[in-house]
């Protein structure tokens, strides 16, 4: 025959030793199947900070308290009950004798301790939380500083001429000077340094559950210069792991799935409604719902907002959408002056002018925006905590649309129809269609309504974060989820000393009257503290509220164990097809 | 290179040059393999001056992240300098293969990333480039067999779609065609063959269509050979001419776009991997920029240069063979 017949002979021979070896094969469906958010980007405690992560985590791991997810209150998980002393900042947490490692071992104490320590000197994204704790921040501090000064020296040692000697020793701080102890093995004891009405709520966060130091110990790294340790990331992946929640993860498949087991030495294994749970991995739109169309997936955990959109006007009854804890508004640069390297703005920055952040605000028709760009029904927000998620919250309404009284502002700083009102630019991510849209009809209002011309500038993700971190911009959408159920979760980021104040917005008053609610013992006149913080923020306007977000999810009838809460908070203990 | 150049000789019938045309052919593949190790490291440290002046940090989130936080994560992966980079990792690319943790996905390290995705894209681009082979082949010699019939015409029509329409359109076609009108293959992901078939598809018309066209008008000029009409004229059938004589002459174009069709393939999955949620390095590829993942761009990086640049040879090697005109070594004519 033809030699020509050895090319596609060969080709298909290839092929099929390349299938063998892309590890091909079908696995069986577990029990209950779920797309994410997105694919996860670490299991780590220490480095967490995506929802995705943290829901994979709530069902691997548990802390002192965990949530229940009908009312977001907290109850009791890793603790079967705690002691509150009288000046409340005392609390002492008793642990469930009963409660157990996934290798067997009790869960105690001391694991607690390792953990909240390893927080505190190996920092990470949540380690801010910690500082509700008595000398926890400074030893965190003084930690790293210890830790710089060991390097200098070192450095010093090595290179005399190049390196200059350290001006001042750097003792190595003290553990026990940090509010975290171990009473006895099933007694766990933290001292703050304020009264804290929402620390159950905190402790049931995962940054603050406990670790298995014993399966750490071989992927420890120790800093040949300050002896220091790490953890290699590799502790989290299947195998390795040693988790104390209902679920094991037993295998991790890179960008397929994780698959979990129902854990046997869970304390609470009778209230496990699945065997097996498995995330997908599928981080295309289309795809996303093709695989739940065909069943091969039981919960879409989120849904591309184009989609979703489309799906409502369809009237979907499996579409689900509920109010978030999160809400969606401008920031506005605050300084005096715009820094070096802000694109299309440099100078003077007339935004400094409450007036003109005023006018901007009172200038956006946000139903429109609801109606026609995000078009799943959003609240309109001119408030900051989302309306209705804190039981006892009452926000003042901000500034609604106003046209007249926004031009009279603008006219009072000096732009009279927008006159001499310089092009400002407005920046975006870029990867975002619908804040596309979002900062178009933005431009469009505030052209109509006040006279003004703005820049759009889209950016792809890290650079539109890098310049609003550094705060090279003007004006820019963004958003702000509460990680636990209390207004400071919103407040404390316009603090003056707030790393993540973006406006560079800075009134004594604000940090004062959220200094005194730190303070304060009592919780109603601490919510009326804050409410008024809340009220002064909106007043001055750094930030304008557009709309509170809504969670968006997918699920059949058959499926139990998901309730609508406003931080789609989901156990998956509960979790189950029927 | 021991079965090929035997086959290619035997067709072309050079047996008189055989010998010193091999021994240049090795030197010349000795020659550019030498070259290999000074143009990776050329792109390796492009690379990672191009991924280390991006703005944004593979350590950020979505939230503004403490200095301390992100110092100690950067001295923990050997990223707070590009000096300390630069000192550590690609020694150990050297010495070991190893490209270091993924600073973005840390509980994975770029060899893990690079074992689990490289044969998925690899079984993909295979599976693309056998249908196009295979198929296109086919069709195109039929088209040039019943030159002017329905079946030319709408080949014609057919590849000219083909190659005209991105990717990202035909990958979307099929997926709302053929696993959600008609559910004959699953969504998306990856397993049996079953996963494989529509993205296979999806990346394989770009490559099938320009095989039809290739192999059509190359069958059309064999066919009008005189070897073909002797033959003819001794009485062999039409059928057998064809799959005895001229499949093997006409089809030689093809067999040279087979490497750059392959580099193509391999390095263009990316909408069609993205589309079909397949896990392979495509995604990789453009993720680990967005990200920031210096590590995993390097590797991602180094292991599509490898690929380009043995292509590449393989391409050269298989020109000089097909045809002994084309001088690879730039040293003029050989004879």
């Amino acid at each position: 025959m033809s030699r020509v017949l050895i090319i596609p002979l060969a080709l298909i021979a290839l092929l099929a030793g390349a299938m063998a070896w892309s590890g091909g094969g079908v696995q069986k469906r577990a029990d209950f199947a779920f797309i994410n958010r997105g694919d996860i980007i670490t299991l780590d405690l220490n480095q967490m900070s995506y929802l995705q992560d943290f829901r994979v985590t709530y069902g691997i791991r548990e802390g002192l308290y965990t949530y229940d997810t009908i009312n977001l209150k907290p109850i009791p998980a890793g603790a079967v009950d705690f002691e509150l002393s009288d000046d409340k900042r005392g609390w002492t947490f008793r642990l469930r004798p009963e409660a157990r490692w996934s290798n067997g071992d009790p869960v105690v104490a001391g694991d607690y301790i390792f953990a909240w320590r390893r927080m505190l000197e190996e920092p990470g994204e949540y380690s801010y939380l910690f500082k509700y704790i008595k000398g926890a921040t400074r030893y965190s501090e003084d930690f790293t500083a210890y830790n710089e000064y060991l390097r200098a020296a070192h450095a010093h040692e090595q290179d005399p001429k190049r390196n200059p000697k350290p001006e001042k020793v750097v003792a190595k701080p003290d553990f026990a000077s940090v509010g975290i102890e171990a009473p006895s093995a099933l007694e766990f004891r933290v001292t703050l340094s304020d009264p804290v009405p929402f620390l159950l709520d905190l402790v049931a966060f995962p940054p603050f559950y406990p670790l298995h130091a014993a399966s750490m110990e071989p992927f420890k790294q120790v800093d040949p210069i300050t002896g220091s340790t790490s953890y290699n990331n590799l502790f989290t992946r299947a195998g390795n792991v040693v988790t104390n929640g209902p679920f094991e993860l037993v295998d991790w498949d890179f960008k397929r799935r994780l698959l979990f087991r129902k854990s046997q030495t869970y304390w609470d294994k009778v209230s496990v409604q699945s065997d097996t749970i498995e995330m997908v991995v599928n981080e295309n739109p289309l795809s996303q719902f093709l695989a739940y169309e065909a069943g091969d997936v039981d919960w879409l955990a989120d849904v591309d907002p184009n989609l979703a959109a489309e799906l409502r006007a369809k009237g979907r009854p499996d579409l689900r959408v509920m109010p978030a804890f999160g809400t969606s508004f401008l920031t506005i640069n605050c300084m005096e002056q715009f820094l070096p390297g802000t694109d299309g703005a440099s100078g003077r920055n007339p935004l400094s002018d409450m007036r003109v952040r005023q006018a901007l605000a009172m200038a956006i028709d946000r139903q429109y925006i609801v109606d026609n760009i995000t078009r799943m029904g959003e609240p309109v927000a001119t408030t900051y905590v989302p309306p209705g998620a804190l039981p006892g919250w009452r926000s003042t309404p901000g500034y609604g649309l106003d046209v007249p009284r926004a031009r009279q502002l603008l006219a009072e700083a000096g732009y009279p129809g927008g006159r001499g009102f310089p092009r400002l630019p407005i920046i975006f991510n870029s990867e975002s269609a619908a804040r596309r849209t979002l900062v178009q009809a933005l431009k469009n209002q505030w052209k109509t309504n006040l006279g003004i011309d703005i820049d759009i500038q889209g950016f792809e993700l890290k650079s539109y974060r890098n310049r609003i971190t550094e705060k090279r911009y003007a004006i820019a959408p963004v958003g702000w989820y509460g990680d636990y159920m209390d207004a400071s979760t919103f407040t404390d980021k316009y603090l003056s000393t707030s790393l993540q104040n973006d406006c560079a917005w800075v009134n004594d008053r604000y940090d004062n009257l959220c200094f005194q609610a730190t303070k304060e013992p009592d919780e109603q006149k601490r919510l009326r503290l804050l409410e008024q913080a809340e009220r002064l923020l909106l007043e001055e306007a750094p930030i304008v509220p557009l709309y509170t977000y809504v969670n968006v999810w997918m699920h059949r009838d058959n499926v139990k164990g998901i309730h609508p809460n406003p931080k789609v908070l989901t156990m998956f203990k509960a979790l189950k097809v029927e | 290179m021991g079965v090929l150049p035997m086959f290619l000789r035997r067709a072309h019938g050079r047996d008189a040059h055989a010998t010193a045309s091999d021994r240049f052919m090795y030197k010349l593949t000795l020659y550019r393999l030498l070259q290999f190790p000074l143009i990776l490291a050329v792109i390796y440290v492009l690379t990672f001056l191009l991924a280390w002046v991006a703005p944004g940090s593979p350590f950020a989130g979505e939230r503004n992240v403490d200095k301390a936080v992100l110092e100690r994560l950067e001295r923990q992966f050997h990223a707070d300098s590009a000096w300390s980079f630069l000192s550590f990792y690609p020694r150990n690319v050297l010495l070991t293969g190893d490209f270091g943790p993924s600073l973005y996905h840390k509980e994975w390290s770029v060899n893990d990333i690079l074992a689990s995705a490289l044969p998925v894209s690899i079984t993909l681009g295979l599976f693309a480039l056998t249908i196009g082979v295979i198929a296109g082949t086919a069709v195109g010699t039929l088209a040039a067999v019943k030159r002017g019939g329905t079946l030319d015409w709408t080949s014609l029509t057919v590849t000219l779609i083909g190659v005209s329409l991105p990717s990202f359109v035909t990958a979307a076609v099929l997926l709302l065609a053929f696993s959600y009108y008609f559910p004959l293959f699953p969504a998306g992901g990856w397993g049996s063959f079953r996963y494989l078939v529509l993205p296979g598809l999806a990346l394989s018309l770009a490559p099938m269509a320009y095989i039809v066209r290739l192999m059509r008008v190359s069958m059309l000029d064999v066919l009008g050979a005189d070897y073909v009409r002797t033959a003819r004229a001794k009485g062999l059938s039409k059928s057998l001419v064809i799959w005895k004589h001229c499949l093997r002459n006409a089809f030689l174009p093809v067999l040279s776009y087979l490497g750059p069709a392959a580099a193509a393939t391999l390095t263009g999955s990316f909408v069609v991997e993205k589309v079909f949620n397949v896990p392979g390095l495509g995604q990789h590829f453009v993720a680990s920029v967005l990200t920031r993942d210096q590590t995993l761009i390097l590797g991602v990086v180094m292991v599509y240069s490898a690929l380009l640049l043995t292509f590449n040879l393989l391409v050269d090697v298989a020109y000089a063979l097909v045809d002994p005109r084309i001088d690879v070594s730039g040293g003029g004519v050989v004879a």
